[in-house]
């Protein structure tokens, strides 16, 4: 009776669920809790147990084993256990942590065990990425050879950056990092690489205001978020860099570019504090455990340009680190910067005095990334810190005495100008041929006339210009990647027609 | 065959007959290899149904209630 009441496509397809599950008694190693506080759980038993596998603690929770020892095992909490007390049973489940990437994970925000948590339908897993893998060896690698561009005229001019690069961005709170990062996302829009941005330990309303602009601006289409904020647990910050960067890994198996931005690895650093203090490992420098340089090492490696037999993408790094008073000799500042292969240093004063983005461009450096340099932006950039390091020694000068001769002037003048087509907003970036055009013009002297406050106007309603009036400069710029000479002649008798038909912002020079 | 003891924990929902533990004590006798078997009987009502054996580290859960956690979970994995 029962059976002609339900439809029968329903019990036909329940009955082959139900056919399909497995209910054979397996032997199960089981451990027994201990004690359990502070997020980590002790347990005894679990023979057998391996490393960074994922222990089933019941109620659907799992638990990460950290600490073996010879006759408990140390393991800390992945979300929240409060169901466990001492005597309960935990299982081994034989799975070592893994992330589960597809290529529907982008537009995404998940969390740190690759849960989805912005609401949206379930991913479906394509593959699951190992969380802790070793880094590419020395044979499948390439050494940096394309940029990866910025959209931030004084990182591409002064401190390129390559795809495959580390690249360490540091400063103290409020000095503008995310900015160059999330500047540094949205300028990728149309340059065929994926992004990956982590957050770890930041506050969930900066997470939301990020997420905002990224989908407003569009970006969200090529980018995956992996969140772990301040309200996440430690463990879930000690692993949320390393899932993101499993995600990235799924890309770069394809071939593809991938950017990876690491907001903030200070905070990293204390969550693997606390969760290293809580299970009784010895403390070092500044209570960091003994392996805290490893603990970023061996992800920061993990980023990397492959050759062409290994399908030729790349994970570009851009780490954050937040310094205290511009400390950059504290133990995790130290420790990045001597792993990555430069730092973009962003300081507070110069922030305040209103130089944004806040780049001290005397202390940041690039080591690989000119390699990858396009000729173009070579030819311009060249002149650029040249002049901006000349600037630099004669400004301390100029503040003692006020009678200085014509060539110094000159130089502080030419300084200044260049330092002020510097400034840029971080959500506007400019292409790379735009970029030439607009430093070209600055070192070239053709902004010495124009008043600063004016420059940021000039430089708009020049790039304005030249895409209505000469965009084959542009383009003969963005495809031979370099100023030929005749697009030379072309540049600067188009630089010279704009000044003259703006004189509210180029004054007409009396002679 | 070794003269070693092993402890088992016997967790039912009913209390275990005699004949019962007999034949927990010569299956495990003959899976581990020795020579006498003691059985720590539990009961737990909870377990609705059939028998589960802890013994040192490992477990095996022959219980209604963890074929039902199995059948649970192995449904959503499906869906």
């Amino acid at each position: 009776m029962k059976k002609q009441q339900t439809p029968p496509a329903f019990t036909h397809s329940l009955a082959n669920l139900v056919n399909k599950i497995d209910t054979t008694v397996h032997s199960e190693a089981v451990g027994t809790v201990m004690s359990f506080g502070d997020g980590v759980v002790k347990v005894k038993g679990l023979d057998d147990v391996q490393s960074g596998e994922l222990i089933d603690l019941g109620k659907e929770q799992f638990g990460l084993a950290l600490n073996l020892e010879k006759d408990s095992t140390g393991i800390v909490v992945l979300g929240d256990a409060g169901h466990l007390s001492a005597g309960t049973t935990v299982k081994r489940t034989g799975r070592i942590l893994s992330i589960g990437a597809a290529d529907s994970i982008l537009g995404r925000v998940v969390d740190a065990l690759g849960q989805a948590v912005d609401g949206k339908e379930e991913i479906h897993v394509d593959k699951y990425m190992l969380m802790e893998k070793k880094a590419p060896g020395i044979m499948p690698r390439k050494s940096v050879s394309v940029p990866m561009q910025t959209g931030i005229k004084a990182i591409d001019a002064m401190i390129p950056i390559g795809r495959g690069q580390r690249e360490l961005i540091i400063g103290d709170r409020s000095t503008g990092k995310t900015a160059v990062a999330l500047g540094t996302i949205l300028n990728q829009a149309d340059q065929d690489v994926i992004c990956v941005y982590v957050c770890i330990g930041q506050k969930a309303s900066s997470l939301a205001q990020t997420i905002q602009v990224l989908e407003d601006r569009g970006a969200m289409s090529y980018t995956t978020i992996v969140a772990a904020t301040a309200s996440s647990t430690a463990a879930e910050q000690f692993l949320a860099p390393y899932a993101g960067q499993s995600i990235a890994e799924y890309f770069l198996e394809k071939g593809k570019d991938v950017l990876i931005i690491f907001d903030d690895l200070t905070k990293h650093a204390q969550a693997y504090r606390e969760i290293s203090l809580l299970l009784r490992r010895p403390s070092g420098r500044e209570a960091y455990p003994g392996d805290v340089f490893y603990l970023h090492s061996r992800l920061l490696e993990r980023a990397c340009r492959l050759n062409d037999e290994n399908g030729g993408g790349s994970v570009t790094a851009l780490p954050i680190i937040e310094t205290q008073a511009n400390d950059v000799s504290a133990y995790i500042p130290t420790n990045v910067i001597s792993i990555t292969d430069g730092q973009i240093y962003l300081e507070a004063d110069l922030f305040n005095s209103g130089m944004k983005p806040a780049i001290n461009v005397g202390l940041s450096v690039s080591r690989v990334g000119s390699a990858a340099q396009r000729k173009a932006m070579k030819q311009v950039a060249g002149t650029m810190k040249l002049d901006l390091a000349q600037f630099r020694e004669l400004q301390a000068f100029a503040q003692f005495s006020s009678d200085l001769d014509d060539k110094t002037k000159a130089i502080l003048d030419r300084g200044e100008h260049v330092n002020a087509i510097l400034k840029q907003g971080w959500d506007a970036p400019l292409k790379m041929e735009e970029q030439v055009i607009v430093i070209y013009a600055a070192v070239k002297g053709y902004l010495d006339g124009v008043a600063i406050e004016n420059m940021q106007k000039w430089e708009s309603e020049y790039v304005t210009f030249m895409y209505s009036s000469y965009p084959q400069i542009l383009e003969s710029i963005a495809k031979e990647q370099k100023i030929i000479e005749s697009t030379e002649e072309e540049l600067q008798s188009a630089i010279k027609a704009f000044n003259d038909t703006h004189p509210d912002l180029v004054p007409v020079v009396e002679e | 065959m070794k003269t070693t003891t092993i402890t088992v924990i016997a967790t039912s929902a009913l209390e275990l007959t005699k004949v019962q533990v007999e034949t927990i004590s010569t299956a495990v006798k003959k899976k581990y290899d020795v020579s006498s078997v003691t059985i720590e009987k539990v009961v737990n009502p909870a377990l609705i149904g059939g028998i589960k054996l802890t013994i040192n580290s490992v477990e095996f859960d022959g219980t209604v209630q963890g074929k039902l956690a199995k059948i649970r979970s192995q449904l959503l994995n499906q869906l």
